[in-house]
């Protein structure tokens, strides 16, 4: 269904060329003939059938045709980059569907690996790493409250952007987690916060153990426009 | 220390992943520096209040100069912006978008019966939203439909991140002397470009939003809001 059809200006035609058309003057058998870009004729000032003039541009001619199969996908950031390591796992990951990827899913071509286990396995890792010359450490409850296996099935089960739909978007601020992403979003450091932070977001901060919340880099010297497309123009130099 | 030593081939195999990786690019070999590798999704509220606003970057990192010049949309991949709209992280809309010559075409939003979401997709043509000439280095096109902006070309790279430092991290090698900072912690995107697609729309033609996934698991109470994803789909 073409939602955008209901936008007001396609039904301009509509106002403007309505035409009154009486087979008889003496009758009340008036036939009211409508134009709209959804009535399967050329019509108004359309130079196709529902398309040109007033109506979305003709697409005659052009073959959109054809089967479309998912090879990447993303939701929320570094999800498959982070918290899945092995490269056939992250193909597995990239083409499969958002809602096919919880605990009681075998991912395809393994015998009974699930995401949210691989992806358990992968946060401890990062202790595993860091434990290799120093003193054993390993995930603490983070911020959100999950530990590793529930951190791990959120991520795995969830990947998407929360949107709201109404309020401020932001990937975190303060108390206010996933409700979109914005470019400037620090969401590097969101993501190590919940990994290494622990539940008070204050673990390996430079003082409790190394910095291993933030990366320490910022925008730069990135500026965003103010409207569309918002994105800074191409670099060329 | 057996457990420990048995885990390092797979650290190894981390670190060489993570070296082709920023947020997303990368990851996967299969998609990897092709023209469906997709880098970074991004969706926020625009400037105007009632309005969202999707970007995707695509084909990351591109040199600037002649990879930037000579990037170019791949008219056999489709790009799919994904709105769920109950909670059960299928779609309910999708927008669609494709090159065609130098012009990108967009679709949508459209509904998706049951039976036709998941991996595989058609192009659905009878909902064309408009099209937009493909913008380059030197030129930007915006096509401004109505309540609608449209947008497709180069860009700087707005993904920001120590890469090469968190790698090291990753690895083991440097965790215990943690990330750098001031002039030592390097971006490792600070100069590059990427492919974009970018869209603003009223939200209102997104439908009704869910309850927040987070609320489902934790004690916060956030307010109602879509999932939403992008995908690349390749024709076959």
């Amino acid at each position: 269904m073409a939602l955008l059809n209901l936008r007001f200006w396609r039904f301009l035609p509509i106002l403007v060329l309505l035409v009154v058309s009486c087979e008889d003057a003496d009758d009340f058998n008036n036939v009211i003939e409508q134009v709209s870009c959804s009535d399967g004729i050329q019509n108004g000032d359309e130079t196709g059938v529902d398309c040109g003039g007033s109506c979305p541009q003709c697409i005659d001619g052009l073959d959109f045709s054809g089967v479309y199969v998912q090879q990447d996908i993303a939701g929320r950031p570094a999800i498959n980059s982070v918290f899945n390591i092995s490269g056939p796992l992250q193909d597995a990951f990239n083409r499969a569907a958002v809602s096919s990827r919880g605990a009681q899913d075998v991912i395809s071509g393994s015998s009974n690996l699930t995401f949210p286990q691989v992806f358990k396995d992968n946060i401890d890792l990062y202790f595993v790493g860091y434990s290799l010359n120093e003193a054993p450490v390993s995930f603490q409850t983070n911020v959100l409250g999950f530990d590793a296996l529930g951190f791990a099935e959120f991520l795995a089960t969830t990947d998407a952007l929360q949107l709201a739909a109404d309020g401020p978007t932001t990937y975190r601020s303060s108390d206010l987690w996933f409700t979109g992403r914005k470019l400037s979003d620090d969401v590097m450091d969101t993501t190590l916060l919940l990994l290494y932070g622990g539940a008070e977001g204050d673990r390996f901060d430079g003082v409790n153990g190394p910095m291993l919340i933030s990366d320490g880099v910022g925008l730069g010297n990135r500026v965003f426009l103010t409207d569309f497309p918002y994105l800074e123009a191409p670099l060329t130099e | 220390m057996s457990k420990i030593y048995s885990l390092i081939p797979i650290l190894s195999l981390a670190v060489l992943w993570v070296l082709l990786s920023g947020s997303e690019q990368g990851d996967g070999p299969s998609v990897a520096y092709t023209s469906a590798d997709i880098a970074d999704f991004y969706a926020f509220r625009g400037a105007q209040a009632d309005k969202t606003v999707f970007v995707v970057t695509l084909q990351s990192p591109l040199s600037v100069g002649t990879v930037s010049q000579e990037a170019r949309f791949d008219p056999d991949v489709m790009i799919e912006f994904n709105i769920d709209n109950d909670g059960d992280f299928k779609e309910d809309l999708v927008i669609q978008a494709i090159p065609r010559d130098s012009i990108m075409y967009f679709f949508g939003p459209s509904a998706v019966a049951p039976e036709n979401q998941g991996i595989s997709s058609e192009i659905n043509v009878n909902d064309l939203m408009g099209s937009v000439q493909i913008s380059d280095i030197a030129q930007t096109y915006i096509a401004e439909l109505d309540s609608i902006s449209l947008f497709a070309g180069p860009r700087r790279d707005p993904f920001f991140f120590d890469q090469e430092r968190f790698s090291l991290i990753q690895n083991g090698t440097v965790a215990p002397e943690g990330f750098n900072s001031g002039v030592e912690a390097v971006d490792a995107f600070a100069q590059s470009n990427v492919l974009t697609v970018a869209i603003t729309l009223p939200t209102e033609l997104l439908g009704v939003a869910p309850s927040h996934a987070l609320n489902d698991y934790t004690d916060f109470n956030l307010p109602n809001a879509y999932n939403v994803w992008v995908s690349t789909k390749r024709k076959y």
